[in-house]
């Protein structure tokens, strides 16, 4: 009764005839949409990481490139900087605590060749292992350009059950052509193996060999299709043919040959480059230790209290606390986070300080792209002067910038984790420089 | 290309019907090679896909293990069915070169035209020499039980020893930045993977069962000897698909047809071909 009740049914979105045609033109719709043209897909989405993840988890600053910009295939570009990565209290929860990570660069796949990587001086061709909270680490990267095209990198940290947090990334303008790139080197032993080219290393023996059993499986193939195949045999074992017919005494001795013939390849193309590759090493895996940079000696102490971004005026306020145990005045000269560093005016630190903040990033903004330092950093009240020894002053940083919204991290407003964290640099009046990590929950301000 | 055949001749059959044949040979059997090629591709990429993928990834324990059972569940299967269907012993090699093409136009195209990967870096392994192997046992003895005691259980061994030639090269010791390694750990870490870190190679590690250093010995063994279960368990699979069933189409309603009626909703096995499964 159901059934029945289903196709007589006036309201059934079923009626033989228009279905089809709805169908079709679904069909055709679907199929039209696919020729709808793409936007390229440019950086590599670290606009799109979580911003309380960006900035309350690793750091990097100093960043500097060497040789980046316009390029040939075959230059270099060199990396280097620190990565900071916060205190256990203040690493957010979500993350798994590091310990085995591994540096590289996040771009689009190998257009760059990496031939250089330390993490403290260590080499990272394996994984390092006992990166440590509340340390910092230096790095430096050597790349070679390898493909033509405007390539976006950065330096990247991968940690294991974390994955990547990326550094503040360059665009690079590489010419030339892909084939003149090669990577020479020396293998064996006695580096007795001349590699002319990694890229093709090794190439003209596995094109051989595939080669050969290409040739050797289209024989067999053959010897069997050569014979009315698929239906006349179908037919014959239904119908209890001799089945002698099916395999005949040639096609055992066919089968036979091919045996032998195939053990003779693999056993003499094995024994063959036994000898030819008598010294030989299995993959190497395991991790490298990597140790961090001494402590600072910093007599500060400074609280993250509250912070608030407003959306309209793009401005992240910062309130903290500064305790300035140390026998010398100091003044705040940056705050830093998710790689960008907002700088306050040069001419508010006095003489050396002065110089030293300029010295901090004079020679990073050469190649640096402008946004990733701003001159964006005040002091609420315009009380710029010096924290005195002993002295305990609460303060609030307004770093305001179009660019909290450029680099996506005015997205903390929609984030479920609304917590701001970043590096406050002071400088005492010899030009030192101390860091110290604040951490604290983010209010929102909608006008 | 021969019409007309011994068994052609003994099915009396018409000079028509053996031309008619051959010409559905020619049309099907390319047919047939590229969408079980491309279906085994498929396959073989989402379950031993990394450790073809990559140079640094074809290590001595999980490779030879993974690659064969991957390789077993497909390539058994069709050669069960090759066998039952039309008794051609060549089910292992078709889905093999069939495989081995398809890798070469992905690697090319896909990882190295498209991704910028360097050929030393992506080259696929083969499974020709593999293919031609158990055909060829199976071919001899006749049987599924034979070719899986004395063809599948070699497979991994003879999978291993047809690509070491390739493969040598890239074992050989270099040194990066002043540690020694295989060239193919220093292809692996100049030409990076920007999604896929250096630890998460699933590779043989230095543990404490690290199998007396006998490591290809030992993987070659396990993994022959699983894959003697899987193979029989898919020359089963296979028996089944050689059946064909039937069922009315219970959404043809929705697509503009009519609505079956109760007595076609049971499963059927259709009579004529259970002569097929022996």
């Amino acid at each position: 009764m159901q059934k029945e009740n289903i196709n007589t049914s006036q309201s059934s979105v079923v009626r033989d005839g228009q279905q089809s045609r709805f169908a079709w033109l679904l069909m055709i719709a679907i199929t039209l949409i696919t020729f709808l043209p793409a936007d390229m897909a440019w950086a590599h989405g670290e606009r799109t990481h979580a911003p309380s993840l960006r900035m309350r988890s690793i750091q990097f600053y100093d960043v500097q490139w060497q040789g980046a910009g316009d390029m040939n295939v075959g230059d270099q570009v060199i990396m280097t900087g620190k990565i900071y990565l916060p205190p256990e209290l203040n690493w957010p929860t979500t993350l798994q605590k590091p310990d085995i990570g591994y540096l590289q660069t996040s771009g689009p796949a190998a257009v760059f060749a990496k031939v250089e990587s330390y993490i403290s001086d260590v080499p990272m061709i394996q994984s390092a292992s006992g990166i440590t909270l509340g340390r910092t680490y230096t790095f430096k990267l050597v790349m070679e350009a390898r493909i033509p095209g405007e390539w976006h990198i950065h330096p990247s940290l991968q940690m294991i059950g974390n994955g990547p947090i990326v550094g503040p990334g360059l665009w690079t303008n590489v010419t030339g052509n892909w084939s003149d790139y090669k990577l020479p080197g020396t293998a064996g032993i006695d580096g007795e193996i001349e590699i002319e080219n990694l890229g093709t290393y090794a190439l003209d023996t596995v094109y051989g060999w595939h080669a050969v059993w290409f040739v050797m499986g289209i024989i067999w193939l053959l010897w069997w299709i050569r014979r009315p195949t698929l239906l006349p045999r179908y037919r014959a074992i239904q119908e209890d043919v001799d089945k002698n017919l099916l395999i005949t005494s040639a096609d055992k001795r066919m089968g036979v040959l091919m045996l032998c013939v195939t053990l003779a390849l693999v056993i003499g193309g094995a024994m063959n480059a036994n000898a030819k590759y008598n010294d030989i090493v299995p993959l190497q895996t395991g991790n490298v230790p990597v140790f961090p940079l001494p402590v600072q000696n910093s007599q500060l102490v400074v609280k993250g209290l509250s912070s608030e971004y407003n959306v309209p005026k793009r401005a992240m306020s910062l309130e903290i606390s500064v305790t300035n145990n140390s026998d010398k005045p100091v003044k705040i000269g940056e705050f830093a986070t998710a790689g960008i560093r907002f700088v306050v005016d040069q001419s508010t630190l006095s003489g050396v300080a002065g110089q030293a903040l300029k010295a901090s990033y004079s020679n990073v903004t050469e190649d640096y792209v402008e946004e990733y330092v701003r001159d964006a950093l005040a002091i609420k009240g315009g009380d710029t002067s010096a924290i005195l020894p002993g002295e305990t002053r609460t303060l609030t940083l307004v770093a305001a910038d179009a660019v909290w919204e450029i680099q996506g991290l005015s997205k903390i407003v929609e984030s479920p984790v609304r917590r701001v964290g970043g590096l406050v640099y002071f400088f005492d009046a010899d030009g030192n420089r101390y860091r110290e990590y604040v951490d604290m929950a983010t209010d929102v301000a909608y006008r | 290309m021969a019409y007309s055949d011994a068994i052609t001749q003994a099915l009396d059959m018409s000079t028509n019907e053996e031309r008619t044949y051959r010409m559905f040979d020619m049309i099907v059997i390319p047919i047939v090679f590229a969408v079980m090629a491309s279906a085994f591709h498929l396959h073989y990429m989402l379950t031993a896909g990394d450790w073809d993928f990559w140079i640094d990834w074809k290590d001595r324990l999980y490779w030879p293990i993974v690659s064969s059972i991957s390789f077993i569940i497909f390539a058994g299967a069709v050669q069960g069915l090759m066998w039952r269907l039309v008794r051609m012993p060549i089910g292992m090699t078709l889905v093999g070169t069939g495989l081995v093409l398809m890798e070469w136009i992905s690697r090319y195209y896909n990882f190295h035209l498209w991704a910028y990967f360097p050929m030393s870096q992506v080259w696929p392994a083969t499974w020709i020499a593999v293919g031609i192997f158990v055909d060829a046992i199976l071919l001899i003895t006749g049987s599924a039980l034979m070719t899986s005691l004395f063809g599948v259980f070699f497979l991994p061994v003879i999978f291993i020893t047809s690509n070491y030639p390739m493969l040598a090269p890239f074992r050989a010791p270099t040194s990066v930045m002043g540690t020694e390694v295989p060239v193919a750990d220093w292809i692996g870490y100049v030409f990076q993977r920007g999604g896929s870190p250096e630890y998460l190679r699933i590779i043989e590690d230095a543990g404490l069962r690290l199998l007396g250093g006998e490591t290809w010995f030992i993987s070659c063994l396990f993994g022959g000897f699983v894959s003697i279960f899987i193979y029989m368990l898919w020359w089963w699979i296979s028996g089944i698909a050689t059946r064909p069933y039937s069922r009315s189409n219970p959404l043809a309603e929705y697509m503009g047809g009519t609505q079956p009626s109760d007595k076609d909703d049971a499963i059927t096995a259709d009579a004529y071909p259970t002569s097929a499964v022996k």
